[in-house]
């Protein structure tokens, strides 16, 4: 590869890992916390990507556009958080895991019937289709903005979860719940907590990869959702580093793959990513970074 | 850290019925603590002593009787709450929060606190009373010996500011030296003005610090008293089996 | 053999479960070819296919208690190659010019067809299950999701076999009605006696508690991968018979809405139940199928009804909400239809029977004679049947065990002391498998199992209990039972156990159900039938009053006198312990402080300063 494909193929990795690894952060936040997987965690993406829709249409400028579509992430997080699941607090696992899949579908259907089954074209800054030069490289500023809007955030949230009260507290839930309790952490805050800041993840993300990809359709955020459970199945459930970890390897392999494939196998980059995923885990079940079982049954 | 003056018990408990499913770990069970004290709770395993702090903390719910803290009943609030009102726990085997610093699991000691200035105050005093975790302070707790992870545990209620401190068997697990030093501990903060109930296996050394003390066995009181009067012997033949229940 | 799998008093009642269902399914059929329209035929036919899709689904995520969103790969493979086996060459060649001539020329009838479906989708899901049933539940449950998307991408972009998005069209109709009648009777028959099976048995087991289930010789990746080949190649069988009636398809019918409807059924239906998934898949069926008329806009009276898409998916996800909400196990739950009968009776039995104190141990019934104390067996004599030497055990820098021997010989009693936290029940779980020791050797009969897995220690003959009792709780006491035995345990062994411990009339309750005192016997029972040489108990008398702490007394004695097997009891109760055990073990902090019989230990100045604590330290 020429040097330009090798700094493009870069940040287009750190892009791609970066969209995956904001996601991923966001589900493993709330495994950590409450031990379940939001099958629904991809229609706040797609929430993310209407509201942004309909605030172009009418006529706000794009920052004002992106503000509208993190915030519905948010709120909607927060309102999925209050209404589905905090009913089924004591549920098992598979039970939760049930009724976010139901909620996903729901969610997906309204879409359809609400607005469109069709992908509807999102509008951008034209600075987005642009690219620069220099020394003889080029890079795409959509790929650079990405790269560095996911890695700022991720800063960002490192700095939250380790010099914040809240952080701390969210932290030591999702090491040891019914001790943060006994200490004095509020159950119910620090869980809505953590689907906020998931929604602020996914609002993020959400706004990223429609900036990618121009258009929002009732299951635009499944394609990313599903990069994000399994680069958190990599890191290791419930670990919030080993979750971005994760959604960076992925995002390379993906890109790599794309980059490296002959023509005849790139339809199946994807598919590739993912047995090569399941590879790794044959030999380290837990995931690259999640801790070993002591017990051997 | 003050010794508040109230008349009548800090903390009342009067027949408190605590179930796990079918097995009634805890029966028909009362004991008062008053301000300034050490209470000792003794009895072999399986006598409910832990599942008695833990009801009183709110992990538990108490299927009958009540928990009176401060003249107010406490029954069937939640932790967080039984925090703010003013009664750490220091649970049995520690439950250090393992992934964060020492530093950072005296901080969340403190999560339930608002007073800024006067929670770093009390950090300062935390590392002075426990010197071994200001040089470890930025290590992850998971990485501390048992005995320090003990003294983390109790610096972390202490954080809370309670003016009662639940500790469960603070010596387990832990090498005769190090047990020394955290009675040494006990003893320094009643010194200072906290009322604790200690829950212990370690018969002797909890009566040498203790004012007066319970013995319980299979959910029940057996016996109870100051610690000075109770008779050893009796206590031996409870831990034994050798004695009756009532 | 037949009997080994599947023995009679477990096939009996499933048979009358099956028998229900099928003459409710037949006398459906029957209903629809005399009395209805072919759309009605129609959607019957599409809810028996569906009975067969379901309970293929049922096998593996009902029995192992994990959830497979991939398993519509699997109706795909098998629909996919029965397309090209089945569609007639000339057809087939238009389609799919470039196939290998076996394949191009094949025209298979319906029966070879759907065997071939079923292998080939066997073999596949055999390879990919190797690594998936190694993961953790959730884990696992993402990578059926990673499944669900690979071949979904395989079935797009192989083109030259499955023309990708374009699908394949001309298979011939070989489902008729009476077909598909068969075909979901024969589904609901396999499904259902695979769960009152041996095997099936053994996976509901690790459903309801993989360590207890490997301290009874159940290996649970083992267990969990059978049922995935099994489960896999009766959803390849499954497709075959849907792609023989849909006669045409493409890579769409194999992803998210699909592996939705099928979900839900379970999920409404009662995943753990073979009747809730057929109620399922009922529900389902007739509600897709009216609720699709609505999507095309319909007219009710007066209204006109306009066009809602998406209607039918968002009704059944409200559904499932609501099921889950009021209903977490799904509206049949565990039960099935026999065992609604069977209850029924039941109830009515022991009412009869009044207040009988049937929950009462009989020690006398055991076969020992009346000795009060255990007396010492020449255990000099015999070669110690456990031998531990030097198990060394530390978490994260905490020493559990720094070096601890201990040895017992067969018919010995030994009791194992001391206060807590000095590494008892760390020794139990280095001894059984449950932990890995980090130093040490443990021989048992001779043999090393010095870090073997647990079930297969379990195996070699050595038997525990947990401290707390881990039952398989929604399994009868008899399954319970049952779950742990091998070939050589037949019927007669189980019901000496059953009598042995007083739980002949509680055999056919469900485990949670029972008093915690019965339960205990249950763990201690499950832990004998399989006559172990070493018997494990940790703490057995925990919670228990002196009168139950006698008879569990008398059980343990009756256990070793029928066995010869040795124990290693560890508890608190030292009053049971002292009259229980000829030598006693203590341990302090890791260590073991004395060894001796019970007269020595009591006199021992060093375990009563352990126990009671010394004074301040020298």
């Amino acid at each position: 590869m020429t040097p330009n494909e090798i700094v493009q193929t870069i940040v287009n990795a750190l892009s791609l890992g970066s969209i995956y690894a904001l996601l991923a952060l966001g589900l493993s936040m709330v495994y950590g916390v409450l031990g379940m997987l939001n099958f629904a965690y991809g229609e706040l993406v797609t929430i993310c990507g209407y509201t942004m829709l309909f605030a172009s249409r009418a006529g706000a400028p794009f920052p004002l556009v992106v503000l509208a579509g993190v915030f519905a992430a948010v709120l909607a997080a927060v309102v999925m958080e209050l209404v589905a699941f905090r009913p089924l607090r004591r549920a098992s696992f598979v039970t939760l895991l049930f009724t976010s899949f139901a909620v996903s579908q729901l969610l997906q259907n309204t879409f359809r019937q609400a607005i469109s089954t069709r992908p509807q074209g999102v509008p951008t800054p034209r600075l987005f289709d642009d690219a620069i030069s220099a020394g003889g490289i080029t890079i795409g500023v959509l790929p650079l903005i990405t790269a560095g809007v996911g890695v700022i955030s991720l800063l960002a949230l490192t700095v939250f979860f380790r010099r914040s009260r809240a952080g701390l507290a969210m932290r030591a839930a999702a090491q040891d719940f019914t001790t943060a309790r006994l200490v004095g952490v509020r159950a119910n805050r620090v869980i809505s907590l953590a689907f906020a800041l998931s929604g602020l993840l996914a609002g993020i993300a959400g706004v990223l990869w429609i900036a990618r990809t121009t258009a929002v359709s009732p299951t635009t955020g499944f394609v990313p959702i599903l990069q994000a459970f399994i680069a958190s199945v990599i890191g290791g459930l419930g670990n919030l580093s080993g979750a971005v970890a994760g959604g960076f390897f992925l995002g390379t392999l993906e890109v790599v793959l794309q980059a490296t494939l002959p023509s005849a196998l790139l339809p199946f980059a994807q598919a590739l990513a993912l047995v090569l995923v399941g590879t790794i885990l044959y030999v380290r079940p837990q995931g690259l970074f999640g801790r070993t079982v002591e017990a051997k049954v | 850290m003050t010794v508040e003056v109230t008349d009548g018990p800090l903390l009342a408990v009067e027949g408190l019925s605590v179930a796990y499913g079918p097995v009634v770990a805890v029966q028909d069970l009362s004991l008062t603590v008053a301000p300034g004290e050490i209470v000792a709770v003794l009895g072999p395993n399986g006598a409910g002593k832990t599942t008695l702090l833990r009801t009183i903390a709110g992990a538990l719910k108490p299927a009958s009787g009540t928990i009176t803290f401060e003249g107010q009943r406490l029954g069937g609030r939640a932790p967080e709450d039984v925090v703010r009102r003013g009664i750490s726990l220091v649970p049995e085997g520690r439950h250090v929060f393992p992934g964060l610093s020492t530093r950072e699991n005296l901080e969340v000691g403190a999560i339930s606190r608002r007073d800024a200035g006067v929670i770093a105050e009390d950090l300062e005093r935390t590392f002075s009373m426990f010197p071994i975790l200001r040089e470890r302070a930025d290590q992850p707790a998971g990485t501390l010996s048992g005995g320090e992870q003990q003294q983390l545990a109790i610096g972390r209620a202490l954080m809370a500011s309670p003016r009662l401190i639940l500790l469960d068997e603070p010596s387990l697990g832990l090498a005769p030296i190090v047990v020394d030093q955290i009675f040494a501990l006990i003893t320094e903060l009643r010194a200072q003005g906290s009322t604790l109930l200690v829950v212990e296996q370690n018969v002797h050394r909890a009566l040498e610090v203790a004012d007066r003390a319970y013995v319980l066995a299979v959910g029940r009181l057996v016996t109870q008293g100051r610690a000075s009067e109770l008779a050893t012997g009796e206590i031996e033949r409870t831990y034994l089996g050798l004695s009756e229940t009532r | 053999m037949i009997a080994r799998l599947l023995p009679s008093h477990r096939s009996g009642p499933a048979l009358l479960g099956i028998g229900v269902l099928a003459a409710a399914m037949v006398a459906g059929a029957i209903g629809v070819a005399v009395a209805g329209s072919t759309a009605a035929s129609r959607t019957f036919i599409v809810f028996l296919i569906n009975v067969a899709l379901v309970t293929s689904l049922q096998v593996f995520v009902g029995d192992s208690g994990i959830v497979s969103f991939g398993h519509l790969s699997f109706m795909g493979i098998g629909a996919y190659t029965t397309a090209l086996l089945t569609i007639p060459p000339a057809v087939k060649a238009t389609q799919l010019p470039d196939l290998p001539s076996p394949i191009a020329e094949a025209a298979l009838p319906l029966l070879p067809a759907v065997i071939v479906a079923a292998l080939v989708t066997a073999v596949i899901a055999a390879i990919v299950g190797g690594g998936l049933v190694r993961m953790t539940e959730s884990a696992m449950a993402m990578g059926t999701l990673a499944l669900l998307v690979v071949f979904h991408t395989v079935f797009q972009e192989w083109k030259g076999v499955t023309r990708g998005t374009l699908g394949l069209f001309g298979i011939p109709a070989r489902s008729t009605l009476w077909i598909a009648l068969a075909a979901a009777i024969g589904f609901i028959t396999f499904a259902r006696l695979y769960k009152e099976s041996t095997p099936g048995l053994r996976l509901r087991a690790t459903r309801e508690d993989p360590l207890s289930s490997a301290a009874v010789g159940i290996g649970v990746v083992r267990a969990r991968f059978g049922a995935w080949v099994v489960s896999g190649a009766m959803m390849g069988a499954a497709g075959s018979l849907w792609a023989l009636s849909v006669l045409a398809f493409d890579p769409g019918q194999f992803y998210f809405a699909a592996t939705f409807s099928l979900l839900a059924m379970l999920v409404i239906g009662g995943r753990a139940s073979v009747t809730g998934a057929v109620a399922g898949a009922a529900a389902i069926t007739f509600m897709t199928d009216s609720l699709s008329r609505v999507e095309q806009g319909v007219r009710i009276g007066p209204l006109e009804l306009p066009r809602l898409v998406g209607t039918v998916n968002f009704v059944i996800a409200l559904l499932i909400i609501v099921t889950l909400i009021w209903r977490p196990e799904g509206i049949f739950g565990r039960t099935e239809i026999d065992d609604l009968l069977r209850r029924r009776r039941r109830r009515a039995a022991r009412v009869a029977a009044g207040s009988a104190e049937a929950d009462e141990a009989d020690p006398s019934r055991a076969t020992t004679g009346g000795e009060e104390h255990a007396t010492p067996r020449d255990g000099a004599a015999a070669p110690p049947v456990l031998i531990a030497e030097g198990i060394e055990k530390r978490f994260q820098g905490l020493r559990a065990l720094a070096g601890v021997d201990l040895s017992v010989t067969a018919g010995e009693i030994v009791g194992l002391i001391g206060p807590n936290g000095s590494g008892k029940t760390t020794l139990l779980n280095a001894l059984s498998g449950v932990l890995f020791a980090d130093e040490g050797r443990v021989v048992l009969d001779g043999r090393e199992i010095t870090n073997l897995p647990a079930h297969q220690v379990a195996d070699l003959g050595l038997a525990r209990t947990f401290q707390n009792i881990r039952l398989f709780s929604h399994l009868t006491v008899r399954e319970n039972i049952e779950a742990g035995a091998t070939s050589e345990i037949g019927v007669d062994d189980v019901r000496r156990v059953l009598a042995t411990f007083a739980l002949v009339p509680v055999a056919d309750e469900e485990a949670a159900s029972l008093p915690y005192g019965m339960q205990r016997r249950v763990e201690i029972a499950r832990a004998v039938v399989r006559r172990p040489r070493v018997l494990l108990l940790d703490e057995p008398a925990a919670g228990m009053n002196e009168s139950e702490s006698d008879e569990l007394l008398a059980n343990i004695r009756a256990v070793r006198a029928a066995t010869g097997c040795a124990v290693v009891i560890v508890d608190h109760d030292l009053r049971m312990i002292m009259q229980l055990c000829s030598r006693i073990q203590v341990l302090d902090q890791g260590r073991t402080i004395g060894v001796g019989t019970p007269a020595e230990i009591v006199a021992d100045a060093r375990v009563i300063g352990a126990y009671l604590g010394a004074g301040r330290s020298a």
